[in-house]
């Protein structure tokens, strides 16, 4: 059963799509990442063009940031006055981000543009992850101290200074502002939310609760990839409405099976599995890169004509 | 779904009426020609559409039929290897390239007549025009394997056919031959040229059009998107709005 994606302009089964925004969508579920870094390098494994997978997976995090954004409003876990500044930086990053993303799409070098942030972005963040998790698999087995309830970090001493009450803090606006920004670049050229990021960012250099980091990371980050779908679109047409949908469709289903699977396993051993998988395929989109082509020409219809 | 006109008896029947009308003259050797559906319309199922070339000929001279479809620049990248990493390198960009390419013929072409009319008249896939923009006499010759390429990568899409097609002949008269379009061949005006081939010389050509118009849903959202890209935007990010509050809503219940 096939369909017919307009603006990617190929015919492609449903139910593979389905099947992988579903599986996505699981891991998201049971992880509480967004998952748009598992799912453009995957869809440009099944053959979707590098800069559609980009601009139609940004629109799928909007989608599925609205989605999870929704329960934490309703809990109180969104710092709106720090989602606002955070997005001040964030609208910035992602229009340079498109910009660069069209400037390098015309020299015909966003595909490696793509890649390459790919593999740094999914060896590090893997890295990170197993590591992390292996750490806390030991510290479960060997109980430590107690941990300081708040902390002052060097950025706290930056001028600009505003109070976030609903995140008890008192700091500058600048590092949320440059934490927002790179986010909105990330946004835009590899059509991810960037939560795996913003996240640990709130909460280590911020300062920022957990929950109320969670939420607020999902705010902004449904500003921000609105915006960067925005622009893709309007800039490089590579959004692909059809696409998009069914992979929501696939993702909400599978994040609602995926919730409740987390719910009943062990954490850190879940963490280091994901880790694993986030390596893994950060390896393929290195090895992709390594090995010799079967064609090592490629065809595309002239720019701006 | 495709549309096709029923193969036109009536047409036909007119063109062997002129032909009739017109053998007496001193030229032995004349070509009708026409197609079965002068505008094809793609809709939904993307099967492709099947296009029926025919007519009538008198005297002994070879058909050679070509169809040629609309044509736009386009560029071929070659991938280096750079650090390791295969890149994309050199590239050439080559004006007017045929979005769709056919020939067929009564025989092997180069049993109807030598080389170097087929290079003059550019018929096959080999003798196409492809001109590398702003090329040297020496770009021309580096630019060879990106127009090898090029017709490599058209050929794989089905766009370009370098085997050439049969054209049945019946009655040493009325002809035939039939060209698949493939769903994803580019929209806009075909050429079909008909030409009579006599002792290695062109006697006679004759061209008519047909139109490739995609219609339906796909069409509007893809035109939707080039044409006024800023409301398609918008409309990406309220359809993700949306459907994510629609997400969250239904599953809050259950």
């Amino acid at each position: 059963m096939t369909i017919y994606l307009p603006v990617a302009e190929l015919s492609i089964n449903v139910l593979l799509l389905l099947g992988l925004g579903g599986g996505v969508g699981l891991l998201s579920g049971m992880f509480g990442v967004g998952g748009g870094f598992l799912m453009t390098p995957l869809l440009i494994f099944i053959g979707i063009p590098p800069a559609i997978a980009v601009g139609t997976e940004a629109n799928q995090v909007a989608a599925a940031s609205v989605s999870g954004v929704l329960a934490h409003w309703r809990r109180g876990n969104v710092d709106l006055r720090m989602g606002l500044v955070m997005l001040a930086g964030g609208g910035v990053g992602s229009a340079f981000g498109v910009w660069v993303f069209r400037l390098l799409r015309e020299v015909g070098q966003v595909d490696l543009m793509i890649s390459l942030t790919y593999v740094l972005l999914l060896g590090v963040v893997g890295a990170l992850m197993v590591g992390e998790s292996f750490r806390a698999i030991a510290r479960s087995r060997h109980p430590a101290g107690q941990q300081r309830l708040h902390t002052h970090y060097w950025v706290h001493g930056w001028p600009l200074k505003m109070r976030f009450p609903r995140s008890k803090l008192y700091i500058s606006t600048l590092p949320p502002v440059i934490i927002g920004f790179i986010a909105g670049i990330l946004a835009a050229i590899m059509g991810v939310g960037g939560g795996f990021m913003l996240i640990p960012a709130m909460i280590y250099l911020l300062g920022m609760p957990t929950v109320v980091a969670v939420g607020t990371s999902l705010f902004q980050i449904i500003f921000v990839t609105s915006i960067a779908t925005f622009l893709h679109a309007a800039t490089n047409q590579t959004v692909d409405v059809i696409l998009a949908l069914v992979l929501l469709i696939g993702a909400v289903i599978g994040a609602q099976i995926g919730t409740r699977i987390g719910a009943r396993l062990k954490a850190e051993q879940l963490r280091a599995l994901l880790g694993l998988l986030v390596l893994s395929v950060g390896f393929k989109v290195g090895y992709d890169l390594v090995v010799t082509p079967a064609d090592l020409f490629s065809v595309v219809p002239q720019f701006g004509e | 779904m495709m549309q096709r006109a029923r193969f036109p008896i009536a047409a036909v029947a007119t063109l062997l009426a002129g032909l009739a009308v017109e053998a007496p003259r001193a030229r032995a050797d004349q070509i009708v020609g026409d197609v079965s559906a002068r505008l094809i319309e793609i809709t939904s199922n993307y099967t492709g559409a099947e296009v029926v070339m025919f007519g009538a000929r008198t005297g002994r001279g070879d058909i050679v039929i070509v169809v040629r479809g609309p044509t736009q620049p386009e560029t071929v990248r070659r991938k280096s290897q750079i650090a390791g990493i295969w890149i994309n390198a050199a590239s050439a960009t080559f004006n007017d390239v045929p979005g769709f390419y056919a020939v067929a013929a009564t025989r092997p072409l180069l049993e109807i007549a030598p080389a170097h009319l087929w290079a003059s008249l550019q018929i096959g896939a080999e003798n196409l025009p492809l001109l590398p923009r702003g090329a040297s006499a020496e770009g021309q010759t580096a630019a060879a394997p990106f127009r090898e390429a090029l017709i490599r990568s058209k050929e794989t899409a089905r766009l370009y056919h370098r085997d050439i097609k049969p054209i049945e002949v019946s009655a040493g008269t009325l002809f035939r031959a039939g060209v698949a379009l493939p769903a994803h061949a580019p929209d806009g005006g075909y050429y079909v040229t008909f030409y009579l081939v006599n002792r290695g010389a062109v006697v006679e050509t004759r061209n008519v059009f047909f139109f490739i118009n995609k219609a339906g849903f796909e069409r509007t959202v893809y035109d939707f998107a080039h044409q006024q890209p800023l409301a398609y935007g918008a409309l990406a990010v309220a359809i993700a709005a949306l459907g994510g509050w629609l997400a969250a809503a239904l599953f809050r219940r259950s």
